[in-house]
């Protein structure tokens, strides 16, 4: 399974300097995918997901260290390149990013074209080299493939719509644009930001479907971040649960789905509508990560928490094939 | 865009009407009864009458104010009561070295402040940054006159490097009016030597204007570009593996520059109201100090002359700073 | 006072606060500087224009009058001819704003086309152009800015009215039948103490500086006033030799300004954390 992999996070650790004190970011943090597999990132908001995106992407954030781990893309380490070359060789060329609110994610005075093509600019199409200069005739080619690119994702007039504004076009429409552009770049790995949360919930949909479609087309690997798991139930073929920044469950979309391990991952599924007959919410919410609780980070928030819980810490166990979960009280139940 | 243009010319008019209504009311204050001034003490009524004829305030007011606004839109603000000279005249040979002097100005102000306000941004809270902020905040308190007479003091009587006033060395050819802009036309008539005259004489009274507008433009650059690096498609891009300094320029650089810009509409304000000073500091023979000598001779034609003439040009500008925001910013034009 | 608290945490705004006491405090006692102060104004031909130094600290003038002295004194018409035109600006400008920004209509729209027309003319200008025809002397000046600045305090009122009215408990005032009088007094006129109060700082900085310019053109304050604008337009008849004459009010100029600047810098700050200078 490991030598299959295209993206090994393993036993990650960040840490940040605050002013009130040195705040654990992530924590242990273990997951993987593979190639053209899309695999779910699911947790509430503030528990770290967009953290791992920007650390995937190396782009650390203000104050940050590494304190443990690797990640293994390609089977080279990324934490140990230089950030030049994670800039020049990894960033927009192997691994893409769609962002969480296309309304804010264009800058409102360019040209959609001009931002497009400056995209395409530094990440490259997937036979150029990372040093391509940027001739006219490179240029044309961009331009040509993009034309082609946003016709796939059924944007009307694509030559048109690069002359055009952000502000011109609607939410869902901008989200396809960064989708095809991202993707006539053929990374390796897409990393999406809940890129569906600020749409309405029909265009939601429509975007799901499209990305999932033209990945699997493509042959890209997605990592979805999501706080929703019906996304994780329509669109993913594995998940990783992660809670206050640590990596709680992970396993098959269908395994974790029907048979959680994990009380938190049981109580996701319940607050959602399609997956639950009964929809309960969460009490409480995410632990600070400056004064993270001793033990179990959900602890406090736990129905089936005892004394242990709140003592020791669970690591990531084997349950059933790639099924693994960190629970005390799975480990005592088995 | 030629729509935009337009409107804002037509939205103008009335605005410069009142202009008229305003400087009208106040020549009508100054003068009192002029005929009764130009006849004399002891002239009798009849004579009177007849002068007031002859100068057409026999009339009623409004056709009184029409005939003047007639005048005025054919470039004719009368004769000056102290020269005797026709004081558009006057104006339409001086404008030009007011308006040299100001955009020069406003072209340091611009490249300097915005060059600052950028690096303070994106050095924030390093000694750079300090520096600007306290030159900023200093340079806004500085009366500019007094600063035209440090500076004259210190580069012209003590240090000898520049000349002390005037647009160019006496003597010296002006070169051949062409933009009316000594720089330009010495260009464009290849007169190196009056080129260079031109600069040393233009570069103490347009630093000096452009102080104020320096410390304006590089304040709000730098907070505008510390908010643009902030946004959400500055993420964007570096996500997408935009180099650091493609990131500010031109893309961060081009969304920050939409407050400075609207800025500059007031500073042109102020710049020309700095002029006025200044100009008189410095020599400068444009309308500042044409207003100055206006003023000690008591000469209201040729004052109110003046304030027309900047309102209708500062009028313009702003349409002119409207036109450069709308093309920044895509949507202030779909707007109107 | 917790706003007041906050301020006194911005060290600049304290220092511009602490500037300005100062100021008022030899404003209205000069003699706390000045041991003699009718050397100020009765000048001995014999001590013109003396160097800086322990009898004179700024040097005297050209009719042998310390230039200390006049520089203190100086500071009295500053301040006053600064609070006298925005109070007066004030008085005119903030009720035309109320009244334009709470009612919609002819009178509102006739109020903003004067204000357009006023401000058309960069204010310096208009008001040297009435100072003129006012004839010489600094109450002259005083009506002059009086009259050309009260459009800053209308346009300030007028959009902040504006979105005060749009809000919700504005109509459900009008709704429960308060009058209209009262809505503008007691909930708009709140609403726009603090911008008001921010122009008014700021417009008292700007207004020593156009002052200044208006003594220095000669259509200011005459002599044998100490106006500081009047001081360097005559000490720049002795220069270079005599440098200090033109120097020190200049100085004064630039210290008082940036008083009420930094203060009202703080203040925006406290109200309006966009252009927050720190951050």
């Amino acid at each position: 399974m490991t030598d299959t992999a295209l993206l090994e996070v393993r036993d990650l650790s960040l840490s940040v300097k605050t002013d009130a004190g040195v705040a654990r970011i992530l924590d242990h943090i273990d997951f993987s995918i593979r190639r053209g597999e899309i695999v779910g990132l699911v947790g509430e908001s503030g528990c770290g997901k967009s953290t791992v995106v920007r650390v995937l992407l190396g782009l650390l954030p203000k104050g940050a260290q590494i304190d443990s781990g690797r990640i293994l893309f390609k089977g080279v380490d990324l934490l140990t390149l230089r950030p030049k070359d994670v800039a020049r060789r990894i960033r927009g060329r192997s691994i893409g990013f769609i962002p969480q609110d296309p309304y804010q994610s264009f800058n409102p005075t360019f040209t959609v074209g001009k931002q497009m093509l400056e995209v395409l600019r530094w990440s490259g199409l997937p036979d150029e080299a990372p040093d391509t200069r940027w001739t006219r005739a490179v240029q044309a080619r961009h331009r040509a493939k993009l034309i082609e690119m946003l016709e796939a994702v059924n944007i009307a007039d694509p030559a048109g719509a690069l002359e055009r504004y952000p502000h011109q076009f609607s939410g869902g429409q901008r989200q396809r644009i960064l989708i095809a552009t991202v993707l006539a770049c053929q990374p390796d790995l897409l990393l999406a930001d809940e890129p569906t949360t600020a749409l309405d919930v029909t265009t939601q949909m429509q975007i799901l479907h499209l990305l999932r479609d033209l990945a699997l087309d493509f042959g890209v690997a997605v990592m979805m971040v999501t706080h929703d798991f019906g996304v994780v139930a329509q669109l993913c073929d594995r998940v990783s649960v992660m809670y206050a920044g640590q990596t709680v469950e992970t396993g098959t979309a269908h395994a974790v789905i029907h048979q959680p391990a994990h009380p938190y991952t049981e109580r996701l599924i319940a607050c959602h509508p399609d997956l639950s007959e009964t929809i309960v919410g969460i009490p409480g919410q995410v632990s600070s990560p400056i004064n993270p609780p001793m033990g179990c980070r959900f602890h406090p928030r736990c129905l089936i928490a005892t004394d242990a819980c709140a003592d020791q810490r669970p690591v990531l166990r084997t349950l059933e094939g790639a099924h693994r979960v960190a629970c005390l009280m799975r480990e005592a139940a088995s | 865009m030629l729509r935009f243009i337009i409107i804002r010319l037509l939205l103008l008019i009335p605005v410069l009407l009142g202009l008229l209504l305003m400087t009208f009311v106040l020549l009508g204050l100054a003068e009192g009864d002029p005929a009764a001034a130009i006849a004399g003490d002891n002239a009798t009524p009849e004579q009177i009458q007849r002068i007031r004829e002859e100068l057409g305030i026999d009339k009623p007011v409004i056709a009184q104010f029409g005939a003047y606004v007639v005048n005025v839109v054919q470039g004719d603000f009368g004769v000056s009561a102290y020269s005797n000279r026709a004081v558009g005249a006057d104006i339409a040979q001086r404008l030009p070295a007011t308006l040299e002097l100001t955009f020069v100005s406003l072209l340091i102000a611009a490249v300097l402040g915005i060059g600052f306000g950028t690096l303070a941004a994106l050095w924030r809270n390093s000694v750079f940054d300090y520096l600007v902020r306290i030159v900023s905040v200093a340079g806004l308190a500085m009366a500019s006159f007094w600063i035209a007479i440090m500076l004259q003091l210190l580069f012209s009587m003590q240090l000898d490097l520049l000349p002390l006033r005037g647009r160019l060395p006496s003597g010296m050819e002006a070169p051949a009016v062409l933009t009316g802009s000594y720089l330009l036309d010495s260009l464009l008539t290849g007169r190196i030597d009056a080129f260079v005259q031109s600069l040393r004489h233009i570069l103490l009274p347009a630093l000096t204007i452009s102080l104020g507008g320096i410390a304006t433009i590089a304040r709000f650059t730098r907070s505008a570009v510390v908010t643009t690096l902030q946004t959400e498609y500055t993420t964007y891009e570096e996500a997408a593996g935009f180099p650091r300094r493609r990131i500010v320029f031109p893309y961060a650089l081009r969304n920050s520059l939409v407050t400075p810009v609207t800025q500059i509409g007031l500073l042109f304000g102020a710049f020309i109201s700095s002029a006025v000073a200044v100009e008189a500091v410095f020599d400068w023979p444009g309308i500042g100090s044409y207003l100055v000598q206006a003023i000690f001779n008591s000469d209201f034609q040729a004052v109110l002359a003046v304030t027309l003439v900047i309102g209708a040009v500062y009028g313009l500008v702003n349409i002119a700073v409207d036109l450069a925001h709308a093309l920044l910013d895509r949507r202030v034009a779909e707007r109107l | 006072m917790l706003i007041f608290r906050k301020l006194l945490q911005d060290v600049p705004a304290v220092i511009g606060l602490l500037i300005l006491i100062f100021a008022t405090l030899i404003a209205i006692f000069p003699e706390l500087l000045v041991d003699n102060l009718v050397a100020a104004n009765r000048g001995n031909i014999l001590l013109r224009l003396q160097p800086p130094g322990v009898d004179h600290w700024f040097g005297t003038d050209d009719l042998g009058r310390d230039l200390f002295a006049r520089v203190v004194l100086g500071t009295r018409s500053a301040i006053i001819m600064a609070v006298v035109v925005v109070l007066a600006a004030m008085v005119i400008g903030v009720p035309l704003g109320l009244v334009a920004g709470y009612f919609d209509g002819v009178v509102s729209g006739f109020i903003m086309r004067v204000t357009d027309v006023v401000l058309a003319v960069p204010q310096l200008i208009l008001a040297i152009a009435i100072a003129q025809i006012l004839g010489k002397g600094q109450e002259s000046a005083m009506i002059a800015l009086a009259a050309t600045y009260w459009p800053f305090f209308t346009r300030t009122v007028y959009s902040e009215a504006r979105r005060v009215r749009s809000q919700l408990f504005i109509e459900a005032l009008e709704g429960l039948g308060a009058s209209r009088f009262r809505i503008m007094a007691f909930h708009i006129l709140p609403n726009v103490a603090a911008p008001v109060l921010i122009r008014a700082t700021v417009g008292m900085g700007f207004t020593i500086l156009t002052a200044a310019v208006l003594g220095f053109l000669g259509v200011g304050a005459t002599p044998p006033s100490p106006d500081w604008g009047l001081a360097i337009s005559e000490g720049r008849k002795y220069l270079p030799e005599f440098w200090w004459y033109a120097t020190f009010p200049g100085l004064a100029i630039l210290l008082l300004v940036l008083g009420f600047n930094l203060l009202g810098d703080g203040l925006r700050d406290l109200v309006d954390p966009k252009l927050r200078r720190s951050r």
